[in-house]
């Protein structure tokens, strides 16, 4: 994992949680040096009887982060792909 | 470099990995497989993250940050609907229950809930809302079309209470059928969304699976019976409110079965009046957290949360929409072409009509089955609108040559696209004739280029004058004829629109003048043309008693009778007609005139000129100019008016020198003349168009629009007369030539009377208003 | 005394400041990323104005943001996207300084015509612009999201500015 830099997020389904107890989950598209995130196709999960929603395309401030999540296989993928690539250049 | 390049260059250079992101789209691709475990990266992230240049932006190659400026934004109050908080009422609503403790209070609120949805209908259509802000923050309507939906049919609520789960169901059907023929409109693309038109449906299915018009207006029916007989007169307002709303499922047979018949109309404004002129807003009020934002926080939404809207007593509205759709429908008793475009053209001129008769027009008069009214081929049409205008049994028309063929499909084009224009909303309008002009300007090429090369075939026509043959081209003259016209409406839209600042005024009035200028000679080609060919039959005549064989004379007498019965009337009717648009341009023409004489006088007085009166480094007067005039720029003819020519124009108007005083009651006189020649014109204009066109001298064409007609030449006459009034004021400060300081405090302003035509503003003279205040 | 400079990107509060300014200024809303849009591809055409002699001297009091782009692909286009100066210090010329600095940048970096948008109610500004020489080039029906008209205006500074589109690229065509 510790070879995985920013760009490699890119593309990426990434779920936010937020302190209010709501969840976006979307695919990263952009983000800027504080960190603010840019995300394409969000759904909007809000616990179990509100259900979900989408919003299309959303900034997510740095601030309103508590916690990114990406998927284990996303993931693992990603660092393999990456170890694969550093390889072949050295 | 473009910057676009240069930008992904530093995006990459901060953390660079080559052919990276191609490899990550591939494995995008196959995302979106079911959820599964997930790790938490925060640490690791924003880990990454704390060394980042101030100037990075990451983001894939493919997106362009610009679209990333619509996106919303989590805890921003104006771009996060999740922040709408909401009441307990709102967040406890449930459909399905019967609100209201006794019938009358529940009566009171299903007729207060019907009220506010019809009345946000107008805010929506009449005023520009959007539909989450009005009809769809109605709890039922959203429950009854999300359940209606995933059964595929209407569905009813279960409250116990008829009048919810019965007439409150069936008006709401009604509402989203009427709704839904909007959205048919919308999608026809005549009319813009988010300009003309809000459709946000929240992602909401109005009906589509529902085409039975006749079942829903029967379970109106039904529900007003029931109103009526279990409520009695308390029951008089709601049924009211239901018979609107047949009318309104009702107006979607204009559009499916292009009917023209008014009866519903006329319905929907004697029930709006009634509605309008009672009141009762104080008397009903709809159950707690029944209309709420709250659509706008629980369904997919990618707006950002508007407050709902506050309609006011808003009946009237439903007239205006009527009234408007009864004008446009007249179309169909169109006997000509002529009358066709000249309700076109006088139906929105004046009045920004109604959206819903606006985006109807277009798609009525040329239909799907792409025919025009449903009576002719596009091909009869454009022949038509020819024959009415110039080519009425010229050589070229008899024959129809095939190399005309291609050429007429791109006139009935650009006509569509100017018939289309029409309806267009004020600034649109403008916006058209912009496009418009490279469009007649290409045809108008063309047809002159085909007429010619007939010519050199012999087929070829000719005006028989006093002169000679002179040749005529009568393709060419109606294509360079709807040019210059709309060349003319888009310069003086442009006063409407207030886009000209006083000192350009010099420039655009004199541009008005050149082109009607050239107008009218285009117009006295083809009425000398007309003329020459009714002379040619009435000469027919005098050869007949000449001739002195009997059978000779016989074979005259056929073919004089021939030319009488299937030419005359129309050449006689085309002469009238050029007579109307020959007093039509010399209006424009004089008016342009006197307000270019009235500049002069200003100037002299010294408060105005044509240059900028900015003090600015960055431009100067001539690119002002030949920016002004971009949209001519590359019409051939009539000339581009350069700045050169204007600025030669201006010395000739120009009041100085030793002669001023002369020049002066010169430009004075000569202003008097103009007016008093557009007022004649104007009052034998409204004349003839009162009376009709079988009064003998012009034929306008307008009796569809005479009202809308009638109104335009009486806001240019009241505008004649409030220049002449103002000549008058100006003139007083003429006796002694003004100080600097007076000058100083003074300046002129482009201001439409009341009653006025905004096509002519007056240049009024006026005290500064001391902007620091 | 007011003092202008160029934006530095390096300076987060600068942006922090810059949102408050223009969320408190203009009716429309906006995200970080509009921010972003502008400010990270054109540094150089945002500029704020600060007053040295208040007590925070590092806090802009205006900002004027700006893009510059190939227009149809025939000639550079100044875009002026916002505009705000502090209610407390409005009157006092500091827009317009803003607007010059920033045109003149433009200009330097060869800019054909600038552009903007404004609503057709809001004198101050038509009379800032056209102040400048900005002439009204054509109306827009309920542009904005408080639904009123605007006008987009232009502010011509070469002739390619005043050749219509269409027309510069068949140029272009030609002269390949």
């Amino acid at each position: 994992m510790d070879c995985l830099k920013l760009p490699d997020f890119i593309g990426c389904t990434l779920h936010i949680s937020h302190g209010d107890g709501r969840m976006l989950t979307g695919t990263l598209v952009a983000l800027d040096c504080q960190l603010n995130l840019l995300l394409d196709h969000v759904q909007e999960h809000r616990g179990q009887d509100q259900g979900e929603r989408s919003l299309g395309l959303v900034s997510v401030p740095r601030n309103t982060i508590t916690s990114v999540k990406i998927s284990r296989t996303k993931l693992d993928r990603l660092c393999h792909m990456k170890q694969e690539i550093l390889r072949h250049i050295i | 470099m473009p910057l676009e390049d240069q930008l992904e260059k530093l995006d990459i250079s901060d953390t660079s990995y080559g052919s990276m992101t191609a490899e990550i789209e591939t494995l995008r691709d196959e995302d979106g497989e079911p959820m599964e475990e997930l790790v938490d990266i925060t640490q690791m992230f924003f880990d990454l993250g704390r060394d980042l240049s101030p100037h990075t932006i990451i983001k894939d190659p493919g997106f362009n940050l610009f679209e990333g400026t619509h996106s919303l934004e989590v805890n921003n109050e104006k771009l996060d609907s999740s922040l709408i908080s909401l009441t307990d009422e709102e967040r406890q609503f449930d459909c399905n229950l019967a609100y209201g403790d006794d019938e009358l209070l529940r009566l009171k609120h299903v007729t207060a809930i019907v009220d506010l949805l019809t009345r946000f209908l107008v805010s929506w259509l009449n005023e520009y809302q959007t539909l989450p802000t009005t009809v769809l923050s109605c709890r039922y309507v959203e429950h009854l079309l999300i359940e209606s939906s995933k059964a595929g049919r209407l569905t009813y609520l279960h409250s116990g209470d008829p009048l919810y789960d019965q007439v409150l169901c069936d008006a709401i059907y009604g509402i989203c059928y009427f709704a839904k023929f909007v959205q048919k409109l919308l999608k026809a693309g005549v009319i813009f969304e988010e300009e003309d038109l809000n459709f946000n449906g929240m992602g909401l299915d109005f009906l589509s699976y529902f085409e039975e018009q006749q079942v829903i207006v029967d379970r109106l029916h039904r529900s007003i019976e029931f109103v009526e007989s279990s409520q009695g007169d308390k029951g008089t307002f709601l049924s009211r409110l239901l018979r609107i709303i047949i009318c309104l499922v009702k107006m979607e047979d204009h559009l499916e079965l292009y009917s023209a018949d008014v009866t519903r109309l006329d319905e929907l404004i004697e029930e709006s009046r009634y509605l309008d002129e009672h009141d009762v807003s104080q008397e009903y009020t709809p159950p707690p957290g029944c209309f709420s934002m709250s659509i706008q926080k629980r369904l997919s939404n990618r707006f950002p949360p508007k407050h709902l809207v506050v309609p006011n007593w808003n009946y009237k509205g439903f007239s205006t929409m009527a009234q408007d759709l009864k004008i446009v429908l007249k179309v169909n008793d169109a006997a000509t072409m002529l009358e066709a475009a000249q309700l076109a053209q006088y139906f929105n001129k004046l009045t920004q009509r109604h959206v819903i008769a606006r985006a109807l027009f277009p798609l009525y008069f040329i239909r799907d089955d792409q025919t025009i009214l449903g009576k002719y081929s596009t091909l009869d049409c454009i022949h038509m609108h020819l024959r009415e205008f110039s080519a009425m049994s010229t050589t070229i028309s008899k024959q129809s040559p095939q190399e005309l063929e291609p050429i007429l499909q791109e006139a009935m084009n650009v006509l569509f696209e100017w018939y289309q224009n029409t309806a267009q909303n004020t600034s649109r309008y403008r916006q058209g004739y912009n496009r418009q002009l490279l469009l007649w300007d290409a045809l108008h090429a063309q047809m002159e280029t085909t007429e010619f090369e007939l010519a050199q075939r012999g087929i070829a026509d000719q005006t028989m004058g006093q002169q000679g043959r002179i040749p005529f081209m009568p393709y060419s003259s109606w294509a360079f004829s709807m040019k210059v016209t709309a060349m003319l409406d888009y310069v003086t839209k442009g006063f409407d629109l207030d886009v000209y600042k006083p000192f350009e005024s010099f420039s655009m009035f004199w541009y008005a003048y050149y082109l009607s200028y050239n107008l009218e000679a285009c117009l006295e080609n083809v009425q000398q043309f007309i003329d020459s060919k009714i002379n040619s039959i009435h000469g027919l005549a005098k050869k007949i008693k000449k001739v002195k064989t009997i059978e000779k004379k016989n074979e005259l007498k056929a073919q004089h009778r021939h030319l009488m019965d299937t030419e005359m009337e129309q050449l006689r009717t085309n002469k009238r007609y050029l007579s109307y648009l020959f007093m039509n341009t010399a209006i424009i023409k004089s008016l342009s005139l006197a307000q270019v004489f009235q500049f002069s006088i200003l100037r002299y007085l010294g408060i105005i000129d044509t240059n900028s009166p900015a003090k600015s480094k960055f431009t100067s007067d001539r690119l002002l100019h030949d920016l002004r005039f971009k949209p001519f720029s590359s019409i051939g003819v009539p000339d581009v008016l350069t700045y050169e020519t204007l600025q030669s124009t201006l010395r000739e108007f120009s009041i100085e020198g030793t002669m001023s005083s002369v020049k002066l009651e010169n430009a004075r006189q000569c202003m008097d003349k103009e007016l008093q020649s557009a007022s004649n014109a104007i009052e034998t204009i409204k004349k003839c168009i009162s009376a009709g066109d079988n009064n003998g001298l012009i034929v306008t064409g307008t009796r569809l629009v005479k009202e809308e007609a009638l109104d335009y030449y009486n806001h240019l006459q009241v505008s004649v007369e409030a220049i002449i009034a103002n000549s008058t004021t100006i003139s007083s400060h003429l006796k002694s030539l003004k100080s600097a300081e007076w000058k100083h405090r003074h300046e002129v302003r482009l201001n439409v009377p009341k009653g006025g035509s905004p096509f002519f503003p007056l240049l009024e003279l006026i005290e500064k208003v001391d902007r620091k205040k | 005394m007011i003092v202008y400079k160029p934006l530095d990107l390096r300076n987060l509060l600068h942006f922090e400041h810059l949102k408050r300014l223009i969320d408190a200024d203009l009716s429309e809303p906006y995200s970080i990323y509009v921010y972003r849009y502008f400010l990270n591809r054109w540094p150089e055409l945002t500029y704020l104005a600060f007053d040295d002699e208040s007590g925070t001297p590092d806090t802009p009091i205006g900002c004027v943001i700006c893009k510059s782009e190939l227009h149809r692909g025939s000639r550079m286009r100044g875009y002026i996207g916002m505009l705000a100066v502090e209610t407390a210090y409005r009157g006092l010329g500091i827009a317009k300084t803003l607007v010059k600095n920033v045109i003149e940048k433009m200009q330097e970096d060869g800019c054909d015509e600038i552009m903007l948008e404004t609503e057709v109610e809001n004198r101050a500004a038509l009379n800032l612009y056209e102040g400048m020489g900005f002439i009204r080039m054509k109306r827009m029906f309920r542009y904005y999201l408080n639904e009123g008209d605007a006008f987009k205006l232009i502010l011509p500074l070469t002739q390619k500015s005043c050749i219509r589109t269409t027309f510069l690229n068949q140029n272009d065509e030609l002269l390949l």
